[in-house]
């Protein structure tokens, strides 16, 4: 048994000394994005462990939202450098966790992989529920009702409230000025299918959310 | 020596019965990705273009704004998940909402690419779109038709 240990930690202690050449900090970074903010750097620093110097070759993205440079192309014995990861929030919401991977090698050697994983917590500053309102083609035309919340610090107000479609009559609510609103939505008819859109203006400075939009359909049953 | 022995056995055992139930368990998937499988909401080109002849079909390019800048399939609007989706959507909501009775066909820049499926979703859950379906293969598809110069 004994000797099943032995050989055991040394073939792990030999692939350790064998291919983690460069070593990093931390390979999972953990970021919590402002309202403001478009985009978000991630930075990994490592360091070059082992006797040779070191090209980093590549850097796979898991999501087109991610791009990602290190300092320089090869880092010489014990020279420390970073993986600069940057997130475009775009439209995203919650906790986005994106993965990538380096690939890096010594001159003469096999190829090195190291997974890192940036982990951005992005804050909810309006909601609207549901996402989307539906009727049926030939259902009967009742209102419907969208909740506009403002969870973040700063209240937001609604200032205008426009609808893309001629034929639904459309009613704001106030229930907590800046912080809730309920928009109204009744069809006068849904004899025929459409999707609409409703523009909810608001009085934030930040540009994401001077403008939200909600959506409604009238759709055929499908079987 | 007995412990390793007992673990072998016990790993034997499990991988024995994981092997049959892959084998007899009626939904068992695919091991690897199988040339011509294709998901629900998946479709192949030769297809889409069957469907252009009898009627018009909604192109939606969810590859980055730059990749749609340098060639795109003819009439398709960009929208994808990197930039703001919405701040795409509206400005092209006007032709958009009239369209809503026709196929939509995602496509992105490669076979793995999860960013149309995540634009498909989108467009069926949160903006009503019925018939929403993603390339399979990609842009690598397209341009090898010739759809995209």
């Amino acid at each position: 048994m004994r000797h099943y240990f032995i050989l055991i930690s040394l073939l792990f202690f030999m692939s350790l000394m064998a291919f983690a050449e460069l070593k990093f900090g931390n390979k999972e970074i953990e970021i919590k994005s402002k309202p403001s903010d478009e985009v978000v750097s991630f930075v990994f620093p490592f360091k070059n462990v082992g006797k040779e110097s070191v090209s980093v070759i590549d850097v796979n993205l898991t999501c087109s939202c991610l791009s990602a440079t290190t300092d320089k192309e090869s880092y010489s014995p014990g020279e420390e450098g970073y993986l600069k990861a940057i997130f475009s929030i775009g439209s995203f919401t919650g906790i986005q966790r994106k993965s990538m991977t380096v690939i890096s090698q010594d001159e003469g050697k096999e190829k090195v992989r190291d997974s890192l994983l940036a982990i951005l917590t992005i804050p909810d500053v309006v909601t609207i529920e549901p996402e989307l309102i539906k009727w049926n083609v030939g259902e009967e035309p009742v209102e419907k009702v969208f909740t506009f919340k403002v969870p973040y610090v700063d209240p937001i107000k609604i200032t205008n409230v426009t609808c893309t479609r001629e034929g639904f009559d459309v009613s704001v609510v106030k229930k907590k000025e800046g912080r809730e609103y309920e928009i109204k939505l009744k069809p006068q008819a849904t004899s025929k299918p459409m999707l609409g859109m409703i523009k909810i203006e608001t009085d934030s400075k930040l540009k994401k959310y001077a403008r939200k939009l909600a959506f409604f359909s009238i759709a055929r049953k499908r079987r | 020596m007995t412990t390793i022995k007992q673990l072998g056995i016990i790993t034997l055992l499990s991988l024995g019965v994981a092997l049959l139930i892959y084998k007899w368990h009626p939904k068992s998937p695919a091991l690897y990705l199988v040339a011509g499988h294709l998901r629900s909401d998946e479709v192949i080109l030769s297809k889409v273009l069957e469907w252009e002849k009898s009627k018009r079909v909604v192109w939606i390019d969810a590859r980055k704004g730059t990749d749609y800048r340098q060639g795109h399939v003819k009439g398709a609007f960009l929208l994808n998940e990197q930039e703001d989706f919405f701040a795409l959507l509206e400005p092209i909501w006007s032709e958009i909402q009239n369209l809503s009775d026709l196929p939509f066909v995602v496509y992105c820049g490669s076979e793995a690419c999860a960013t149309s499926r995540k634009v498909a979703n989108r467009l069926r859950d949160s903006i009503g779109i019925a018939e929403v379906y993603i390339l399979s293969g990609g842009d690598e598809v397209l341009r090898n038709a010739g759809l995209i110069n």
